[in-house]
């Protein structure tokens, strides 16, 4: 959404204006985009050998929504963000994005789709500049413009249009004034921004985030979701959390997940009256 | 016709045997250590000579002492090579130790020459061995039925050993899973000297059998190592059923091909590997358990010692300086200094191909003698064929090379690390027994008798007939094509800098860095590993073509597996992922054995001496040496060549074991 | 408890290649403890562990066993002292039996001889000997854990360093696990325990260690930890 910003277009009126005859489209367009939910899975279903990881679990996310999957460990969060990504390959059952099923595609074409995935802080590429990092997300979603020969040959730094991009994010994650830096340099606190800015770059329509406060002290956890909530407003977003609390501050709704099935839904003030999962959450053992 | 069959078996079995001797050691050795031993085959000869040694003095009575003093006594040189040479590489990539192990192959080689006649020899054989005895309709030896049935008995043995021991239980866990067996108290690493040692044993023991039926040579050992290693593939890397398997196969299959369908002989094992490998990427036994994730390559300078402006001047005072070379040829020094100047040109050329998918994405590409074949037969073929323009056969040469490049890569690159080295080996072996085959190509003898005219469409000139003057230099034949294959390089080098500075570069560049995160961007890194491949594929393609051009000829020794292992050390030599560095590595592998020539006959040995003590002291190139003398200067990050293979950091949360995808795991903490 | 602890872990800091995670990290043990080490993901929990084994070398600081200094042992050496780690991924060797896996255990470990025999351990587990026969790949979660550690026993540690031993199990597998730890420290085996879930540490430990951004950041018997619900909420987000 920030490359939007950035570029001078304004699809929406130039639309309307240039077509008198199909005023409806753009309408349409949008309303046809809310019937479909952003991401829904159905009857979704993943086997390691005899132990089912993920066992039909029907999940349907909206647009805009910020969604949490919070439950035990070993409950198949991670396996459902893997399912979802295409990190995994799935047993059963299917995932639509948009509305278009996408259980057979490959992780990078969903990406290019609009599914982006946040990484733990090391997972940047450390050997490269912060700018290179960004620009190569950037790139990946701007490939189709350009020839194969400039893409062959043409140097990067040429490509006035990708790296004024590559600007604009680094400026919105605050990670311009280190942009020649090596990632692995980079302190603690920018490299997540730059993990975020990686994400960010490759103009996602729902992002996942694996417990991206994993390991963090309680301010730091602070500024990383006030990052997230200030950088990917426009996002949906798909969250896996330990930290119930914060959980219950941020999500519009939360998905609880036990022994690979879904155990309720609902928002965080339904989520907090439930009695099966106060127990599921403290491992069963009153049972 | 069951006499044919039962003869077949017979034939079949002996062969087999050797082979299952032979590629269990292998397979045991990569499977506990990580180590790809290319000098197994030297240590199979090795147990052979070892025989004839102690046969020698006793006569053939000695026969059965030396079956089993022999290989003890290379045993000892096994555990010998693991503790000084292989030990220090442990949590490397198994690259380099294709670089140690390839050094070796030269040492032990030039040893075996050094101390044994150079010919064949044959074993002599105790008299109750010899002879053959009829059963139904056939005449087998008795020493074939005394090879199998000694061979099966030893395999029982080692089998048994791995099964129902202590030492076995250690070594199979071992394999699994090292670092489990270590927190259990268990120091593995004193197991691996035995397992290279018994690996050694068996193979000379295998050695000595095949010694006895065939003779004993000092090329037994390269004429066994690739059949070894494609049984390893084709059983599964690490998996002891699959050598036996696959050995005894493999065995069948080349005896039933030779009596049914000779044409195939030479090829038929490797067109079964790549087919199993297609189906099966991990080998009909193996799993990808076997193949972990171990140290990364160290690729690039490493911290910049020298900055750009300071190489690119570097670079081209190197050029300047190259190109004085012919004018001096003939007068300062001979002549000869230009032949082989054009031979580092042509060699650096292959080497900066080899680099640019190996150093830029990690392939490892163990057969890329092929494409440089490819362009040569490519020019051979064009120059009798097609045109007798050196432009259009070059160009042939260079589409020719990327199209089968393309089809390899589509084929293989989806099996990963050691398997992608061991199918391109094979897609070269295929290669180069298919030319000493074919009429086309001229069979063994190659192509020859070629002549070049530089120009197109009738207009041009044979480079004898030229000659530029300036002033009193007379710059003629072989000196022009010194210009035209200095010009290539350059342009190549050029080319591909260009590329790597591109979109397409900085995709290869991240892969290097992180493919999983590369693919979570939303590239598909298959793809551009394939692209890379196809660009490389072209170069050594130029690269051969070029060396056809020049020397007027092609033959099958072009696709010897030895060029491929050579422009690897070449390669790593010079320095990967830099370009230049494998430049430089060709001038310093042929400067090096011009040199030695010079002083010695046994230069080999000296090469394969410098390759070991290299590939452990300086794993980083030749580029990496100015950063590492001087560590303490700023802006040279002083990274060791000891990247920690083990350690996961905890701030990995993975909090299901079961489900996380394995390169998630392992790559999270480079 | 006036004597020197069991094991002892003084100003650690350990981590891996430029990450530091572990910062300056004191615990101890006494012999015949059930100790705990609680936090959330990332706090360093493994990492200690991992340091304790030996996996990892301690940048500064000391980890000493029975008056010993081992930190610049490797994981050998320390197991060969009379520690083990049960770690969080179980590490069966898949295509060993069960047997085969404790046999091997058995060749491990201390060599003082008072550890158990490998019939003597299938006798204790029940559903293990039912799969004696059995690859450890085709145990179940459950039964991985029980067979991890059960190697610790036949390797005669005295220490056994547990890592998070109910991730992902049943709860009435958890119930189970955690009737063998406590089994296991009847038999007078001290447990250095690293769990996500409270619940367990609270209702098997003595004492608890709350570990974060590589610190202990409070230390109390269960009754103390379980009644501290700040504790709880800042540093692991729960509410008991």
């Amino acid at each position: 959404m920030a490359l939007e910003s950035s570029e001078p277009s304004e699809p929406n009126e130039s639309n309307e204006s240039t077509d008198p005859t199909e005023p409806s489209d753009p309408i349409e367009t949008t309303q046809q985009r809310t019937d479909n939910p952003l991401l829904q899975t159905e009857n979704l279903v993943k086997r390691f050998g005899q132990f089912t990881a993920t066992d039909r679990i029907d999940l349907t996310i909206e647009r805009g929504e910020f969604r949490s999957v919070i439950g035990p460990n070993g409950a198949g969060k991670t396996t459902l963000f893997n399912l979802i990504t295409g990190a995994l390959p799935v047993t059963e059952g299917a995932i639509y994005f948009d509305g278009a099923d996408i259980t057979t595609l490959s992780p990078s074409a969903r990406v290019r789709r609009g599914i982006g995935r946040s990484f733990q802080i090391s997972n940047v590429f450390g050997g490269l500049t912060v700018r290179e990092n960004v620009r190569l997300a950037i790139q990946s979603v701007a490939r189709d413009e350009y020839t194969a020969v400039e893409s062959l040959f043409k140097p990067t730094d040429r490509y006035d249009e990708l790296n004024d991009r590559t600007e604009a994010i680094l400026d919105r994650i605050g990670l311009a004034h280190v942009a020649a830096e090596q990632a692995n340099a980079l302190a603690y606190g920018d490299k997540r921004r730059l993990e975020i800015g990686v994400v960010l770059a490759t103009d996602p329509e729902l992002v996942l985030f694996d417990e991206p406060t994993a390991g963090m002290s309680v301010e730091e956890t602070r500024e990383t979701i006030d990052l997230l909530e200030a950088v990917l407003v426009d996002q949906t977003l798909l969250l896996i959390e330990h930290d119930i609390e914060l959980v219950m501050e941020l999500s519009d709704r939360i998905t609880v997940l036990n022994g690979g099935q879904i155990l309720a839904e609902g928002t965080p003030a339904e989520i907090a009256a439930n009695q099966d999962v106060q127990n599921a959450y403290l491992g069963g053992m009153t049972e | 016709m069951a006499s044919e069959l039962l003869q077949l078996l017979v034939d079949g079995l002996t062969i087999g045997v050797v082979y299952v001797l032979l590629a269990a050691g292998l397979s045991v050795i990569f499977g506990v250590m990580n180590v790809i031993n290319f000098a197994h085959g030297e240590l199979f000869a090795l147990g052979a000579y070892f025989a004839l040694a102690l046969i020698a003095p006793f006569g053939g009575s000695a026969f059965f002492v030396a079956l089993f003093v022999a290989p003890l006594l290379v045993g000892i040189i096994g555990v010998g090579i693991e503790r000084f040479t292989v030990r220090p590489l442990y949590g490397r990539n198994p690259l380099y130790h294709i670089l140690l192990t390839f050094g070796l192959v030269l040492v032990i080689n030039d040893l075996i020459y050094l101390i044994w006649e150079p010919g064949s020899v044959t074993l002599p054989l105790p008299e109750m061995l010899s002879g053959s005895i009829a059963v139904l309709d056939v005449t087998a030896s008795v020493y074939n039925l005394f090879i199998i049935v000694l061979g099966a008995l030893m395999a029982i043995a080692v089998w048994a050993m791995f099964e129902f021991t202590k030492y076995g239980l250690i070594v199979r866990a071992g394999a699994q899973d090292r670092q489990m067996v270590r927190n259990l108290g268990i120091d593995i690493d004193r197991y691996y000297s035995l397992v290279f040692g018994m690996g050694a044993a068996l193979a000379a023991f295998a050695g000595i059998i095949l010694g006895g039926y065939q003779t004993v040579n000092p090329t037994m050992g390269m004429s066994v190592i690739i059949p070894a290693f494609v049984i390893v593939v084709l059983g599964g890397l690490g998996s002891f059923r699959g050598a036996v398997v696959g050995g005894l196969f493999v065995g069948l299959v080349q005896t039933a091909l030779r009596m049914y369908a000779p044409i195939f002989e030479g090829t038929g094992i490797f067109l079964l590997m790549i087919g199993v490998l297609l189906v099966r990427p991990h080998g009909l036994f193996g799993t990808d358990a076997a193949e972990e994730h171990t140290g990364d390559l160290l690729s690039g300078p490493r911290g910049g010692f020298l900055d750009s402006q300071t190489r690119t001047r570097l670079g081209l005072a190197m050029v300047g300086l190259l190109a004085l070379v012919p004018l001096g040829a003939g007068t300062l020094y001979s002549t000869y200094a230009v032949t082989l100047v054009i031979e580092i040109i042509i060699w650096g050329l292959f080497a900066l191909s080899l680099d640019f998918v190996m150093g830029y994405t990690g392939l490892v590409s163990l057969g890329h003698a092929l494409f440089y074949g490819l362009g040569a037969y490519t020019v051979a073929l064009g120059l009798s064929h097609v045109s007798q323009s050196a432009f259009v056969v070059i160009g042939l040469a260079i589409v020719l090379s990327a199209v089968i490049a393309w089809g390899i890569g589509f084929l293989s690159i989806r099996v990963s690390g050691v398997y992608f080295a061991m199918i391109t080996l094979g897609f070269a072996e295929l290669f180069y027994n298919m030319l000493g085959q074919l009429d086309i190509t001229g069979g063994s003898d190659g192509l020859f008798g070629l002549s070049t005219y530089y120009g197109l469409a009738g207009i041009g000139v044979e480079l004898d007939e030229i000659a530029v003057f300036l002033g009193p230099v007379a710059i003629t034949g072989q000196s022009l094509f010194y210009y035209i294959a200095l010009s290539a390089l350059v342009a190549s080098f050029l080319l591909t800098r260009r590329m790597l500075n591109s979109p397409f570069g900085a995709v290869l560049k991240s892969i290097r860095e992180n493919e999983q995160r590369a693919t979570f961007i939303g590239y598909e890194t298959t793809v551009y590993k394939r692209r890379a491949f196809v660009v490389s594929g072209a170069l050594a393609g130029l690269a051969g073509g070029l060396f056809t051009l020049n020397a007027g000829y092609a033959t099958p020794s072009l696709v010897d597996w030895l060029n491929s292992g050579e422009v690897i050390v070449m390669v790593i030599l010079g320095g990967m992922g830099t370009l230049y560095g494998p430049i430089i590595g060709s001038g310093i592998f042929f400067g090096l054995e011009e040199l030695l020539t010079g002083f010695t006959d046994r230069w080999r040995l000296v090469l394969g001496t410098i390759f070991v003590l290299f590939v452990i002291l300086l794993p980083g190139g030749l580029v990496s040496l100015p950063s590492r003398l001087a560590p303490a200067l700023p802006g040279t990050p002083g990274r060791g060549p000891n990247s920690e293979p083990e350690p996961k950091p905890e701030s990995n949360p993975d909090p299901e074991p079961a489900t996380d995808v394995d390169d998630a795991h392992t790559r999270g903490d480079d | 408890m006036s004597a020197d602890p069991l094991l002892s872990v003084d100003s650690v800091d350990a981590g891996y290649g430029d990450t530091q995670v572990l910062c300056d990290l004191s615990l101890s043990v006494e012999a015949g403890e059930i100790v705990s080490l609680v936090g959330r993901n990332g706090a360093g929990k493994t990492t200690t562990l991992r340091t304790i084994m030996g996996i990892l070398q301690p940048t500064s600081g000391h980890v000493t066993y029975d008056g010993t200094d081992i930190s610049a042992l490797d994981a050998t050496e320390t197991a060969q002292q009379g520690l083990a780690l049960v770690p969080e991924e179980r590490r069966i060797f898949p295509d060993l039996t069960v047997t085969e896996n404790l046999e091997l255990a058995a060749h491990g470990g201390t060599a003082d001889g008072d550890s158990l025999s490998v019939a003597e351990v299938l006798e204790m587990f029940e559903n293990l000997r039912e799969r004696a026969g059995n690859a450890g790949s085709s145990l179940s979660g459950g039964e991985q854990q029980m067979l991890a550690i059960a190697r610790a026993l036949v390797s005669g540690a005295d220490v056994v360093l547990l890592d998070e031993p109910t991730e992902g199990l049943a709860p009435y597998i958890v119930r189970d696990v955690m009737d063998i730890v406590a089994a296991l420290n009847d038999r007078g085996i001290t447990v250095l325990l690293v769990e996500q879930n409270v619940q367990v540490c609270l209702e098997l430990a003595d004492r608890n260690y709350l570990v974060d951004q590589g610190q202990i950041v409070y230390e109390g018997t269960a009754a103390e930890l379980g009644a501290n619900e700040d504790v709880l909420d800042r540093y692991l987000g729960v509410t008991v």
